[in-house]
């Protein structure tokens, strides 16, 4: 009995293995099915390693499980772990990152799951030293899966079934995962191509207001040019205000306009108009309040030299009587500190309230051009001025010269002369010291000069030779016939010697008439004894007088018979005839 | 000794060199004047010596005076002193010859040094142009003080220098 028993017990217990072995398959089926069911609708890597490890810890009776996805380039480790420490789970990161790094290349690692080491003690230190399966597999998109699972409830091992099972399952996983993680690359990529769509549209745009700007720059460059080529020949300051208002109002599209150019220094002013009706003449003091109404109207507070600014609400600042004309828009401008002005215009032709932002640019960038050729003309003038000054100055410099010239000339005269008279000196110092017959000579010439001048106009002058020597000499006779004479007492006998002589010596008998006192004696000594038939002989003479032939000219005036003596009382005295005393 | 010392001191003054400078220079000026004005009376007075020859007498009475004034004033002035000094005591000399041979011939004659009336020439006529004489070379050979010319050309230098 126990014998048939036995088989058919046998049989039994066979077939009841088989069941529960086909149940188990069944079971392990359905889970594997349920859980594809369940991974392919989730979308996070977490989710599906967590149902993964969940369903197998459940399905197999483990406590504890983890799985790991490592990237095998970067080495970066993703764990999901049910039933570990904290410990465990960190050490087991640290660890998996280490043999990633290492050990784990996408040619080593298989594509389907493989089980290294079934049943048996993980590697030290890798997992917990329980780990009684370990898988591992290669994830598409460069990531290894390492799944580790603890002892199964009653020590149990995982047989082959469960080993196959548990292999599908970690492939299921992973294809779930791969296709995760290709989904996820795809719609990273997606999301980069609508980010770079987006970039694209930016730099469009970017690109498009980089055009407007470049287009617009250009024209302002073009105008500036034409401005500046235009203004370049230009010099005069009024010619140069005359070109920009112009070249402004043409620009702008303005019915109207004004230029003030105030010059501080010199307190000019200089005003432009266009379509204003009448003229009008600015005063230097008009022309401080207007700029002063500007100043306190200016966008920017402070304006430094060469610089522009556009001033607020032109309409109120500069009423239509202010400047002749309703202002639209209005830029005050300083050229330095001297030199400053306003720039206004009228109604604009397109009916803009307001100037665009490139149109202001373009305004003040005109008339920060305008000041630099301001400022060149005003340089150009000054520069004139200064040559015109420096013409003068040559001018002046060159009667300088000449008058130095001419000084010089004068100097080397005056040294000359110097030099002569220093000669003159030194010859009269020389001559003053001693004595020189030239000074004699010289006294004896000018003293004859000046007595013969003196005694031309002298009413007691004389002549030069003795009167005697002229005049008409009287008859001569010897001693012996005067003595004769005498003797008969046919002649008287005249002395006509000085007194003093006379009465020193004489003839005897004579009588003394001097020639000085002929006009007194001869009257009275001579006149009454004196008869026409008696001579009158007269004598004496020296050296110096002839004292006779004087006396004897003055008796011939009044008697015929006059005769000199020769000899005169020496003659007479050597005859021995009578003197005295 | 020290008398002698102060004697020489005075004798070599530039200041007595002045006063017989002026002194001499007025004698003669005033010498000059009258016979100026009537060289008549001095060509009377000159014949009178009777050692001009005749032709010789008015032009030395006319050329004279002048020749007395001029070395006079150039003599007080300080100009020329040297030459005034030597003009006019060659005249002295020739004075004193003159007065001399006269003196010796016994003319009894006036001077005639200043006018033509004056005492009779004497040996005190004779002495006193000696004395003049002597004063003359005292100017001659001895400085004097304020010679005009010797100012003059002291100015001229500082203005030169």
């Amino acid at each position: 009995m126990a014998a048939t028993r036995s088989p058919v017990k046998q049989a039994i217990e066979k077939a009841n293995r088989a069941q529960a072995e086909l149940d188990r398959r069944l079971f392990h089926l359905k889970a594997l099915h349920d859980t594809a069911c369940e991974l392919s609708v989730l979308t996070q890597p977490r989710r599906i390693m967590e149902t993964f490890l969940l369903t197998a810890m459940g399905l197999f009776g483990v406590s504890r499980g983890i799985t790991a996805m490592v990237n095998v380039h970067t080495g970066a480790v993703f764990c999901v772990q049910r039933g570990l420490d904290q410990s465990e789970a960190q050490a087991c990161e640290q660890h998996l990152c280490r043999v990633a790094q290492h050990h784990l290349t996408e040619d080593n690692l298989p594509r389907y799951p493989e089980i290294v080491q079934p049943g048996r003690p993980c590697g030290q230190g890798l997992f917990p030293s329980d780990t009684a399966v370990l898988l591992k597999q290669k994830v598409d998109g460069g990531y290894a899966l390492l799944s580790a699972l603890g002892p199964r409830y009653h020590r149990l091992p995982f047989a082959d079934a469960d080993a196959a099972t548990l292999i599908n399952l970690a492939a299921t996983m992973g294809n779930v995962l791969a296709q995760n993680l290709f989904h996820r690359e795809v719609q990273h990529l997606s999301a980069g191509l609508m980010r770079q769509a987006s970039q694209i549209e930016d730099a469009q745009a970017q690109a498009g207001t980089a055009r407007a700007t470049l287009d617009r720059q250009v024209f302002h460059l073009q105008t500036l040019y034409d401005f500046t080529a235009e203004l370049s020949p230009v010099v005069a300051t009024d010619q140069l205000v005359e070109t920009f208002l112009l070249t402004v109002m043409g620009t702008f599209g303005a019915a109207q306009g004004c230029v003030l150019l105030c010059n501080r220094q010199q307190r000019v002013v200089r005003f432009a108009g266009r379509g204003i009706p009448g003229s009008r003449d600015w005063s230097s003091e008009a022309a401080e309040k207007l700029l002063y109404s500007g100043f306190q109207a200016a966008e920017s507070g402070r304006l430094a030299p060469m610089s522009a600014v556009f001033i607020r609400d032109p309409h109120s600042v500069f009423p239509p009587p202010a400047l002749g004309f309703e202002v639209h828009s209005a830029v005050l401008f300083t050229v330095d500190e001297t030199l400053l002005g306003i720039v206004a215009l009228g109604e604009l032709l397109k009916r803009e309230t307001v100037l665009a932002t490139e149109a202001r640019e373009l305004l003040l960038a005109l008339t920060v051009n305008w000041m630099a050729f301001l400022k060149n003309a005003r340089a150009f003038e000054t520069i004139q001025a200064l040559n015109a000054d420096l013409s003068r100055t040559n001018d002046d410099l060159r009667r300088t010269i000449d008058d130095l010239t001419e000084a010089h000339h004068r100097i080397r005269i005056l040294e000359i002369a110097k030099n002569r008279l220093k000669q003159l000196i030194q010859r009269e110092v020389e001559r003053a010291g001693r004595l020189r017959a030239a000074d004699v000579i010289l006294m004896a010439i000018i003293a004859v000069a000046l007595a013969l001048g003196f005694n031309h106009y002298n009413p007691h002058g004389i002549t030069l030779a003795p009167g005697t020597v002229s005049a008409d000499r009287a008859e001569r006779i010897d001693v012996p016939s005067a003595h004769q004479l005498l003797s008969d007492s046919q002649a008287v006998m005249v002395d006509a010697r000085p007194p003093e002589l006379f009465q020193q010596r004489h003839i005897a008998g004579a009588i003394n008439i001097p020639a000085t006192l002929f006009d007194v004696i001869f009257p009275m000594k001579l006149a009454p004894i004196l008869q026409p038939d008696r001579a009158v002989l007269v004598y004496g003479r020296t050296i110096s007088k002839h004292y006779d032939d004087e006396v004897a000219q003055r008796v011939l005036q009044r008697h015929e018979r006059v005769m000199v003596m020769e000899g005169g009382l020496e003659a007479w005295e050597k005859k021995g005839l009578a003197v005295s005393p | 000794m020290k008398w002698g010392l102060v004697l020489k001191h005075l004798l070599f003054h530039p200041v007595l060199g002045l006063v017989l400078r002026v002194y001499i220079g007025g004698v003669f000026i005033t010498a000059s004047m009258y016979k100026i004005n009537y060289p008549g009376e001095f060509a009377e007075t000159i014949a009178s010596y009777q050692l001009v020859p005749y032709w010789a007498v008015n032009v030395m009475a006319l050329v004279m005076p002048w020749a007395e004034l001029i070395a006079g004033a150039l003599m007080v002035l300080g100009v020329r002193t040297k030459a005034a000094t030597t003009v006019i005591a060659a005249m002295l000399v020739m004075f004193s010859l003159a007065i001399l041979i006269t003196l010796l011939r016994g003319i009894p004659i006036g001077c005639g040094c200043f006018t033509s009336v004056e005492d009779p020439l004497s040996w005190k006529t004779f002495w006193r142009d000696i004395l003049w004489l002597i004063m003359s070379l005292h100017v001659f050979f001895f400085p004097s003080a304020l010679q005009l010319e010797g100012r003059m050309i002291k100015s001229l230098q500082e203005v030169e220098a």
